[in-house]
Formats: structure tokens, sequence, C-alpha cells
């Protein structure tokens, strides 16, 4: 176990759609640890997905607890999740991302302010839980990689169209 | 917009650039010349690159909009094997307006480049290229808490001026400002949005302490609020 080299785009590994984890077996533990390991040594990022350290596989650990943005919000702390789902939106907030797979770009992107999730836990717990502010923008992004998604795909303005026409 | 062009341009980029210009322009042939020089001391002497890296321009076009600007460019930028390192364009007022920055492996001076826009101009566009001195293309390194200003309210002269004043006699590094006139003639609006990024130590609390004074002088609503990206 230990932290693992945060693969960039074009790695093909970002654009694939990542598979259910139906077998738990002692790599989804292993994979759940890296994950950790690989977010708390990039100076503490608040999220990474599975296919961010080149496993095409539905997992994510998000943690905004250590975060400027995360300390000014009610926030889960450490979550480890396996084959979330976003099973509900509400509200649209737009704000700038960046991601560490793919560095020296920032885009607006359109997210849901709050959303329910659902996940297995490391303990293999089905949790469901509300996320809103920060912490609800990291799950979605992090989400995101699972389908292959980078916040490219989802830029929704361009920083300079704020006068842009309906 | 992806306008990066970074295909090497064909062998015979020249000939098909000679092509498309050679009855509008004869003046196309002086450009062809330093070109094939420099192809020539390429070869006889394998250091001449490393002592002329690439050189980069800024090159600004602007006129009335119309379908088939970025395309008409681009094709010629494609055509004489330039990149485009960094970008930004649209519509200002009724204009689209250009602005980019790009390199050449070897042509090196202005010349050369010049007058293969002359169709550009031609077709109504007006073109403007200058040399970047080495080391100008480099995107600076900025550190910093990024702000976002939002000033609005009815028009009147000095809005810009005295926003842009309190945080340039603070040494605030202004990064992107847009502004525009909306609403109807008899009541126009003026909004302006600015980027800045704050020095270390200066909190957007300060930022809007300093336009609080703004609001009272211009009576325009201010509103400051942090746009640090997420880091994901």
């Amino acid at each position: 176990m230990a932290a693992k080299e945060v693969l960039l785009y074009p790695n093909p590994n970002l654009k694939e759609m990542c598979a259910q984890i139906e077998d738990w077996d002692a790599s989804v533990d292993i994979l759940l640890q890296d994950l950790v390991d690989t977010m708390v040594a990039a100076g503490h990022s608040v999220g990474v997905a599975a296919p961010q350290i080149g496993e095409i596989r539905r997992a994510v650990v998000v943690d905004v607890s250590h975060s400027k943005l995360g300390k000014k919000q009610e926030n889960h702390g450490l979550l480890q999740m396996i084959n979330p789902k976003i099973i509900e939106r509400e509200g649209q907030t737009v704000v700038r991302e960046g991601c560490m797979s793919v560095p020296d770009y920032t885009g607006n992107v359109t997210r849901a302010e709050r959303i329910v999730v659902q996940f297995q836990d490391q303990d293999r717990q089905l949790q469901v839980i509300k996320a809103d502010g920060f912490e609800a923008i990291a799950i979605q992004h992090e989400i995101d990689h699972l389908d292959g998604y980078l916040f490219l795909d989802r830029v929704s303005s361009l920083k300079t169209d704020l006068f842009r026409r309906k | 917009m992806a306008l990066k062009v970074l295909t090497p341009a064909p062998k015979n980029m020249l000939q098909s650039i000679a092509e498309l210009t050679v009855e509008k322009s004869l003046a196309t042939h002086r450009m062809l010349s330093p070109e094939r020089r420099f192809a020539r001391m390429d070869r006889q002497h394998p250091t001449a690159l490393w002592r002329n890296p690439m050189s980069h321009f800024a090159l600004t076009i602007i006129g009335r909009d119309r379908a088939g600007i970025v395309s008409e460019v681009t094709s010629i930028l494609y055509q004489l094997g330039c990149n485009i390192a960094d970008s930004s364009c649209s519509i200002l007022g009724g204009q689209f307006s250009m602005i980019l920055i790009i390199s050449h492996p070897e042509l090196h001076d202005q010349q050369s480049l010049g007058e293969a826009f002359a169709p550009l101009e031609q077709s109504g566009l007006s073109v403007f290229l200058r040399t970047l001195k080495p080391g100008g293309e480099v995107h600076p390194d900025l550190q910093g808490e990024i702000c976002m200003i939002s000033v609005y309210g009815a028009d009147k002269p000095g809005i810009v001026y005295r926003v842009a004043r309190e945080l340039g006699e603070r040494e605030i590094n202004i990064t992107d400002l847009n502004t525009k006139l909306i609403g109807g003639k008899d009541a126009p609006v003026y909004v302006m949005m600015i980027e800045a990024i704050l020095n270390p130590g200066v909190e957007i609390e300060d930022v809007e302490s300093w336009m609080a004074g703004l609001k009272e002088e211009l009576k325009v609503d201010i509103s400051v609020r942090s746009i640090t990206p997420l880091e994901l």
C-alpha cells in the first residue's frame, strides 16, 4: 500500500468507463488505501478516483476536511466510496475547478449544489449520505472520473463569457 | 476554442502559401527567401536551431464579425507552420477580436511572417504582428487567491479607472477584465468584471474595504468574492 503516481491526461485510463466492483477481495482494500495514501501525498488534495492511479474500477476517496473551503462547512471527513452513485441532485452552482490529472488549466463547471449519494464504505456497509457545498462538488468531480469524464467535458462557460447572450 | 495547430505543416507549406497569395501579392516571395536561407543554414550548421530558439509573436486581428474569420486566419497559420501557443478570441462591440501568441520553429523575424497575412487585410480585417522578446511567451507564475470583483451601476465616467487605481496602488495584479454597457438608452448600466490575484497577506475582506468607499463615490454596486479554483 502506497501513494501512487497520479496519471495525467492523455493517459487513456482517464477516459475509460470504470467497472462496478462485484467481488470484494483484498485488492479492493488495497485500492482504497492506495487512494487515501495518494490523496494525502498529493499535498492532501480533496479527492482521488481509482482511474487516476490506473485502476479502472469504481472507487473514489474524498476528504474536504483538510482544505480551506472544506473547513468552513459541515462535512463527512474521509469518505471511502465503492460503487458510488448519485441518487439525487438539487440546485445548480458554477464553480471553477482544476484537476490533478489536467494540470495548468481550470474551467467553470456547473454542478448540483446538493446531492444524495449511495456507496459501500470501507467496511462494506451501504451508506446513503447528503452532501452539499464544496464536499458535494468534490464528490461529483471524483465520480465523473469513474465514467471517463474530466472537468473539461463539463466546462459550462469560458471565464470571459460573463456577458454572453442567452 | 480548439485552435491549437501542432501538426507539422507539410513540406510544401511555403509553396502552398505562395500559391494562395501569389496572385494577390508578389511580396510573398520576399517572405520565402529568409526561410530558405534559414533552412540552408540549418543544414550547414547543426547548431543553428539551438542558436535560434523558437520565436514567438503576438498576433492581433480585428474586424467586423462574420462567419469564417477563425478559419481564414488559422488556415494561413497552419500553412505557414505556425503553432498557436495561447489565444483568446471574442466579439467586442461588432468586432471579432483575436489575440494570439504564435510561434514558428524557423521563421524568426516579423517580416518573414508579415506578408502572409496580406489576404486578411484584403478581406477587411486589421492585422497587427509583433515579435516577442525571448521569454515573453512564458505565463508568469502567479501565486495567491484569485478574486472576482463585480462592479455595476448607472453609467458614468471613471468607473474602470477608479476601481483599477485602488488595485494598482496596492500592486494587485489584474489578470482579466471585461466591461459591457447594458440596459436601454434611457438607463444605461455599466458592468465590469475583474479577476485579480491577491498578494500574500491580502484577504477578500481587505478588497471589500477598499471598494466600500468607491460604492459611495461612484454610486455603483460592488461585490468581491473568491474564485480560486477548487483543486480536485
